[in-house]
């Protein structure tokens, strides 16, 4: 049994490297690995590595920290709220980040701030940080009124579209030219972060990331509720505030810089689950830090597809693999949702 | 696991409730020793839950105090207290995805380090847990596919491998059918004898309650509580005692 579960993880490792090379050689012009790993050190012909260092790279880097980021915000809401529905995304803890930026973005336009690019970076990031937070309070308040799991499903789309509409009111009376960087960041994507952006968006996620791993006791005993969890010697209290601060964070710095990712959050708890057979934390947290990266580098693999330099959407994809995985769920495990 | 030292559970002058001033029960004076299963008999609506919950520890006292073995528990630190309490309530969590052996498992929560790693001892002692409650065989079986009564007797295997002195049961019997009932009342009282533990069971079966307990704790209504030995209860009419 543990034989098995170790095989799967090699399995999981080996498909995260394969995935990462080939997004690396996927794209409008194709580069043979040969000369993608040669362009990595620095070696062949100037846009080679042009190409594959200022493009590539952080694209494909970016796709794993995102993949990491969102997995882990699933696995931590799903078992806050004790409900396999619950997810960034679903519960409009995207929304509320996105609000958060867009508050930024479409504002500095008539505030006329200039600022340079690390605390532009920085003012977004902290906006969308404070927006999922917000939300993610939000939900929690509503979650007590809820005991019903598909209703509090409901009141995280309505407080979704809430925000939504807030943000309309912004983007209308914004001037054109934040309005149209605004639009094409609120397009969920993972091509337009630098190198810089990452010194800001790696240590956050990876930190958090590790800090999670160290919780996964402790989130499976939550899962027995409050007061078996109170019974247990669980500090339900603290351990509650470390989850609402991560989960965040961590959605708030992925909206920041990649828009708001579709169903990657909700799903890859639950594939985890289904693959590994099994709930505990300290399988589900590591198997979905690798699952998720897996399935984001997979996404914009097939969003490279179509020839001829057209791009597809990023959330049309993450949308058709993920929200299957939420509609498995209403259907089959029936039981365990209501 | 069992332990000879005689260990004891002291309510005194105790008054509980969730709002200053609004005591749900007070002056409550009852001492409870290990080696005895009690029952704890109460209308619905007294205070049974109160009750247990500020002995579990997740609600604190109004005024008076609760000693074990002559310790206050509010000078017992969350980790000490999960060592000495534990409980088994009538919710059932849903935990798909979790062997029983898992959930029998968090009993050891307490005692293991920061990534939960078990010990030697703590698989044996979880496996001895649940040998104890006759679920061995469903080790390996999914707890969302457990009936009532499995999944009460994982409850109580959990609460085993906790170790603890005190154990407290709200009302385990209330979704059971009568053999199962019978099976776990054995068991309980079986467990307070030969491990040496403080039982208190809440329960509306008073029947099955009185075959097996050794000690009846009645609750009235915005009165205070009184201990009574089984023998002293048996021909009389509880219903006048509850009122």
């Amino acid at each position: 049994m543990k034989s098995k579960k170790t095989y799967l993880f090699l399995v999981l490792l080996i498909c995260l490297f394969a995935l990462f090379f080939l997004d690396l050689i996927f794209g409008s012009v194709a580069i043979p690995l040969k000369t993608a790993l040669n362009a990595l050190f620095g070696n062949g012909t100037e846009s080679d590595v042009q190409i594959i260092q200022n493009i590539r790279l952080p694209k494909a880097i970016t796709a794993v920290l995102s993949g990491m980021a969102l997995s882990v915000c699933g696995i931590l809401m799903q078992t806050l709220f004790r409900n396999p529905l619950a997810g960034p995304y679903v519960l409009g803890v995207n929304s509320g980040a996105n609000l958060g930026v867009a508050l930024v973005m479409l504002s500095s336009g008539f505030l006329s701030i200039e600022l340079n690019s690390f605390f532009s970076d920085l003012s977004i990031v902290t906006a969308a940080v404070i927006g999922a937070l917000a939300v993610l309070l939000l939900v929690m308040a509503v979650a007590k009124k809820i005991k019903n799991n598909t209703g509090l499903l409901l009141a995280g789309i309505m407080l979704g579209q809430m925000v939504a509409a807030v943000q309309s009111l912004l983007e209308y009376f914004s001037d054109a030219e934040s309005l149209k960087s605004f639009v094409l960041w609120n397009m969920a994507s993972i091509s337009n972060t630098t190198l810089s952006d990452l010194i800001l968006l790696a240590p956050l996620v990876i930190i958090l990331c590790l800090l999670s791993l160290l919780l996964m006791k402790r989130l499976d005993v939550l899962l027995l509720g409050e007061d078996y969890a109170n019974s247990l010697g669980l500090n339900v209290k603290q351990l509650r505030l470390v989850i609402i601060i991560t989960t965040g964070v961590l959605s708030g710095v992925v909206t920041a810089f990649c828009g708001p990712i579709a169903f990657i959050g909700i799903a890859i708890p639950h594939l985890s689950r289904l693959f590994l057979k099994t709930s505990l934390h300290k399988y589900i947290i590591p198997a979905s830090i690798i699952l998720g990266p897996c399935v984001m580098l997979l996404c914009d693999i097939i969003c490279q597809l179509p020839a001829n330099g057209v791009l597809l959407p990023l959330n049309v994809i993450t949308s058709v693999i993920g929200a299957p995985v939420v509609l498995y769920l209403l259907l089959k495990n029936n039981k365990a949702i209501s | 696991m069992s332990s000879s030292a005689n260990i004891l559970l002291q309510l005194k002058d105790l008054c509980i409730g969730y709002t200053k001033g609004k005591p749900v029960l007070q002056n409550i004076e009852v001492y409870l020793q290990s080696g005895t299963l009690t029952g704890l008999i109460a209308n619905n609506g007294t205070g049974k839950s109160t009750l247990l919950k500020t002995l579990a520890g997740s609600l604190s006292p109004l005024s008076g105090k609760i000693e074990l073995n002559n310790k206050n528990l509010v000078s017992f630190s969350h980790n000490e207290l999960s060592k000495k309490i534990a409980i088994v309530l009538t919710e059932k969590p849903s935990l798909g995805g979790f062997s029983v052996w898992d959930l029998v498992a968090m009993g050891r929560f307490p005692y293991t380090n920061m990534f939960g790693q078990l010990t030697t001892n703590d698989v044996s002692i979880i496996d001895q847990s649940m040998e104890r409650c006759g679920i061995t065989s469903l080790k390996e079986k999914n707890c969302n596919e457990l009936s009532d009564g499995e999944f009460q007797k994982a409850m109580i295997a959990r609460a085993l491998a906790q170790q603890t002195d005190v154990l407290l049961l709200d009302e385990p019997t209330a979704f059971l059918d009568y053999s199962s009932k019978r099976n776990l009342f054995v068991l309980l009282k079986d467990i307070a004898q030969k491990e040496n533990k403080i039982i208190l069971v809440s329960s509306h079966d008073i029947e099955t309650l009185f075959k097996y307990a050794n000690s009846a704790l009645i609750l009235q209504k915005n009165k205070a509580a009184k201990l009574y030995l089984v023998e002293e209860l048996k021909g009389k009419e509880i219903e006048t005692l509850l009122e």
